[in-house]
């Protein structure tokens, strides 16, 4: 795998790590150094009297360096891996060290008990009555909780700037007693509303909605299609077993990395990594939640291609999913295939939203936008001179515009009705992450 | 959408205050709130949030782009130049990063040299460092081509990269912004700037006038005088004061010329006989005019004297010798210029100096070399910038001659860090041997600044300079790596343009 020093990049795990780093990206500073088609490994020589043995497996992109860091990747792994970027011709053909191989095959090992490992025996009876008390919590915080709202809807939202965030994380509390956790989160999203932004009234009523919605749709339940009962009982936040879903056929397609968006929620790092199936024309979100200095499951780096079977979580409309099985990964060489114009995005999300209203953003691929500028906003163009409003941090905007230089571009975006934030955009089908 | 309006408010004011929404909307819409509010056993507030919700779910999926043709929306213009190559724009990346400025100036002068440009998504980034950079905003023009002027039209920070309206900048700017025209066009076309001056001159205020004036020191020529001289005629002292100033400039202004023939006039060699009439001695006479009151040539020069050891006749006559081009003075005495200033070390000693600014003046250097010389090596005090009129290798030898023996080290190594060109291998050793000793005050910050003048072949040599006190042999070990690592880079770039 060959990755380009921007995405060896965008793996580090902060500016401080991703100089570092580079620092180390010379030769002179490995005593030792060697690579395969699966690994890559060297000795770098830090403060301690010993050298660091750092490895890389480039099939699964994993890390593993004997420094003390907590960071990961560490600076070495990623100075070593930017220096093969930089000069391949540095490293050998070897045969790896022994201490390469016996990562390697652990690796290999844990990977295979992993999907031996059977589950354990289960008190089946005493399930049932846990979930039946769950379902009761719920209930009731769910009755709470619509009562909360029609009490705002009956006073008004004009007095909601006035409240505090206080407000929404004391309701959110009441909802993590009721086990109702990704109501707690939902309500958590409306405290961070800029209630003095113009727009916010529009934007807490919608959040208002989506949970009434949810309120609804578990109170009648059992009249909803299957595949909708899931979508509100994971809303609600109760959990899905993910080895029930690993158990599935899944998916195996060649899914482009289109981004990776990373915020923080309650001392986690959420980490949305954003797939295209290049066979399938599927897209697919992988979550990965992990502590900040630890390593998440796995790394997915925008402009890699990975060779992997998804399982999608049940759904009226699929799109978040797990990865069963990872083959491989490469540097895409081509790009994918997208939607013409505006229109065909629309239709797409309207047929989605009609069977899943509570979608945040979309993500899609078009053909053809051009970004430009009327009265000092700034849009994106089709080839029909539709318009739809460009949401970007001002950095981004301008790296966009100086990609395009006005002229319209294939480009990867999340967004939902009048609003799209670009990913990404190709050029010379080179995948250039915003 | 009327009907997302309508919900939006009620819900502000809520359903205590305001009545539910009118039916609203088209055909599905209009029927499921005609069922919604058909329904018995449900509240006011139910009944609005499920209104809402309808509401809500017929906005978000039907939703219009707005259409509107953009006829007058320009592309950047194809570029002229290639542009560089990903290891050169990688090597960018890095020093823009790591706020390496001195290199990123060496990178935009090998970029241009070399003929290329940036690659687009680096335009922004550059872009953007040139505006706290003013001095690379010529380079990083350049260097960004058409994408770069494309984007300035949407950013007004980024206008410098605008070059063609640097006449509409002269002539509607501010007075920053006209001062900057104006010295950018003197150094491009000083006839050109000239006419500028004179064409906006009866709109300028006193204060503008005296400012743009400014602009043209030290690089005054003879076609200026016509109207410098005009200059001395305005009211404003201000200005005559910098018209005087750049009058004194020029060898052959008649202002000079003035000083000169009245200098000269002052100053005089005669023979005289010695030994009872047996042989013959020259010798040098003075006699200091006494000072007219509003003389036309005392323009520029101050009646009275400052210094006790100078009257006010003695001091005028100084001025007027350190404003006479010194070529003046081997024509005036048929003399050469050691000759005339070994006249000058005795009881005339007090008017020595004034050769030395005028040679530092009109650069002289031959006169430079002979006040070195009279004065003695290692004695030159005052006269040291002087030594800059020397040829640089001659300089040079002597920054490094002087360090080597630790002489005056703190002053060599100030003109060394004023150096204008890259420092020699023995130069840098010998300011390396030097810094390196006090690790602590010459910091990283040091070698930072002097980058682009070090050369990388002292790599190798680095771990020598190690000072003997451990604390400071600590510290300059941890500097030399630092120091390695600027230079790896300085090479990087120096061989980014390399194909």
């Amino acid at each position: 795998m060959n990755l380009s020093e921007e995405q060896i990049l965008a793996l580090a795990p902060d500016d401080s790590s991703r100089k570092s780093g580079r620092d180390l990206a010379t030769p002179a500073k490995w005593v030792t150094k060697g690579a395969t088609d699966a690994a890559l490994w060297g000795e770098c020589q830090g403060s301690g009297s010993k050298p660091y043995q750092t490895q890389i497996d480039l099939n699964n992109l994993a890390f593993k360096c004997s420094c003390p860091s907590r960071k990961f990747p560490c600076k070495h792994g990623l100075g070593l891996l930017l220096l093969r970027a930089r000069q391949p011709q540095e490293f050998a053909a070897t045969q790896p060290p022994t201490w390469v191989t016996e990562w390697l095959s652990k690796r290999s090992e844990k990977e295979e008990k992993k999907a031996e490992k059977k589950d354990k025996p289960v008190d089946e009876a005493a399930q049932v009555r846990r979930q039946q008390a769950r379902q009761q919590k719920v209930a009731d915080g769910l009755d709470e909780l619509n009562i909360f709202i029609k009490d705002i809807v009956r006073h008004g939202l004009h007095s909601l700037p006035g409240k505090g965030p206080g407000f929404w994380e004391n309701m959110a509390k009441r909802m993590i007693d009721a086990q109702a956790p990704g109501l707690a989160s939902q309500l958590k999203s409306i405290a961070d509303i800029n209630f003095f932004q113009e727009g916010w009234q529009t934007q807490c009523l919608d959040r208002i909605l989506k949970l009434y919605l949810i309120i609804q749709g578990y109170k009648h339940l059992a009249s909803l299609a299957p595949a909708l009962q899931q979508d509100i009982r994971s809303l609600i936040g109760f959990p899905q077993n993910q080895d029930e879903l690993k158990a599935q056929e899944g998916v195996r397609d060649e899914w482009f990395v289109l981004a990776r968006q990373t915020s923080e929620e309650d001392k986690l790092i959420v980490e949305r990594n954003w797939f295209y199936g290049l066979k399938t024309h599927r897209y697919a979100l992988i979550l990965q939640f992990y502590v900040k200095n630890q390593p998440p499951a796995a790394s997915y780096t925008p402009g890699l291609v990975v060779d992997a079977t998804l399982v999608f979580f049940p759904s009226a409309v699929t799109l978040r999913a797990l990865v069963k099985d990872q083959y491989n990964t490469w540097k895409a060489k081509t790009h994918p295939e997208g939607l013409s114009d505006w229109t065909a995005v629309i239709e797409r999300e309207t047929a989605a939203n009609a069977r899943y209203p509570f979608a945040e953003d979309w993500p899609c691929i078009v053909t053809r936008l051009t970004p430009l500028s009327i009265n000092n906003e700034w849009w994106l163009q089709d080839d029909r001179q539709q318009l739809m409003r460009l949401r970007a941090r001002e950095s981004a905007t301008w790296n966009l515009l100086a990609l395009s230089g006005g002229a319209p571009m294939r480009m990867s975006l999340i967004g939902k009705e009048k609003e799209y934030t670009p990913l990404g955009v190709w050029t010379d089908n080179e995948y250039k992450i915003l | 959408m009327e009907a997302w309006n309508d919900m939006i408010n009620t819900a502000l004011l809520g359903t205590e205050k305001m009545p539910l929404p009118a039916q609203a909307g088209i055909g599905a819409l209009q029927q499921a709130m005609a069922q919604i509010n058909s329904q018995a056993g449900l509240d006011k507030e139910e009944q609005f949030l499920q209104l809402a919700a309808v509401t809500f779910n017929v906005r978000q999926s039907g939703t219009k782009p707005l259409h509107q043709p953009t006829p007058n929306w320009i592309q950047a213009a194809a570029e002229s130049l290639p542009y560089c190559s990903t290891r050169a724009a990688q090597v960018l990346k890095d020093l823009l990063e790591d706020e390496y400025q001195p290199l990123v100036n060496l990178w935009l002068e090998r970029c241009i040299a070399a003929k290329r440009i940036v690659i687009p998504e680096l335009v922004p980034t550059l872009l953007n460092r040139a505006i706290q950079h003013k001095e690379i905003r010529p380079s990083v023009a350049t260097v960004c081509g058409c994408r770069g002027q494309w984007l300035s039209r949407f950013n007004p920070a980024w206008e410098f990269t605008n070059t063609t309206g640097e006449e509409e900048l002269w002539h509607t700017g501010n007075l920053d912004q006209r001062k900057a025209a104006l010295k950018r066009m003197r150094e491009k076309d000083p006839a050109k700037a000239r006419q500028w001056l004179e064409g906006s001159w009866p709109q300028d205020n006193a204060n503008a006038r005296a400012e743009f004036l400014k602009q043209l020191d030290g690089a005054v020529q003879p076609e200026d005088e016509p109207f410098l001289v005009g200059a001395l005629n305005e009211k404003s002292q201000k200005v005559k004061d910098a018209a005087i100033v750049l009058l004194q400039q020029s060898p052959d202004s008649i202002l000079v010329r003035n000083y000169a023939e009245t200098a000269g006039r002052q100053i005089t060699i005669k023979k005289e006989k010695a030994l009872l009439g047996l042989s013959t001695k020259t010798t040098l006479h003075i006699q200091p005019a006494p000072v007219p009151e509003k003389a036309a040539w005392l323009s520029g020069i101050d009646y009275l004297s400052p210094n006790k050891n100078y009257k006010d006749e003695e001091y005028v006559l100084y001025q007027l010798i350190q404003h006479t081009p010194p070529a003046f003075w081997e024509q005036h005495f048929a003399l050469s210029p050691v000759q005339i200033l070994e006249y000058f070390t005795g009881p005339h000693e007090k008017y020595f100096s004034a050769f030395a600014k005028a040679a530092g003046q009109f650069k002289a250097v031959d006169w430079a070399k002979a006040i070195l010389l009279v004065q003695g090596e290692g004695q030159f005090g005052q006269y040291t910038p002087l030594l800059q009129l020397l040829p640089l290798p001659e300089q040079e030898a002597r920054i490094i001659r002087s360090l080597h023996k630790h002489e005056n080290s703190e002053a060599q190594l100030q003109k060394a860090m004023r150096w204008p060109e890259n420092w020699s291998h023995e130069l840098a050793k010998e300011v390396i041997n030097y810094t390196a000793k006090q690790p602590y005050k010459w910091t990283l910050h040091f070698y930072k600044d002097q980058i682009t003048r070090i050369p990388v072949s002292i790599v190798p040599q680095l771990k020598n300079f190690a000072p003997a006190e451990p604390a400071h042999a600590q510290m300059w070990a941890t500097l030399a790596d630092q120091l390695t690592h600027l230079l790896r880079l300085k090479e990087s770039t120096q061989n980014a343009f390399n194909e």
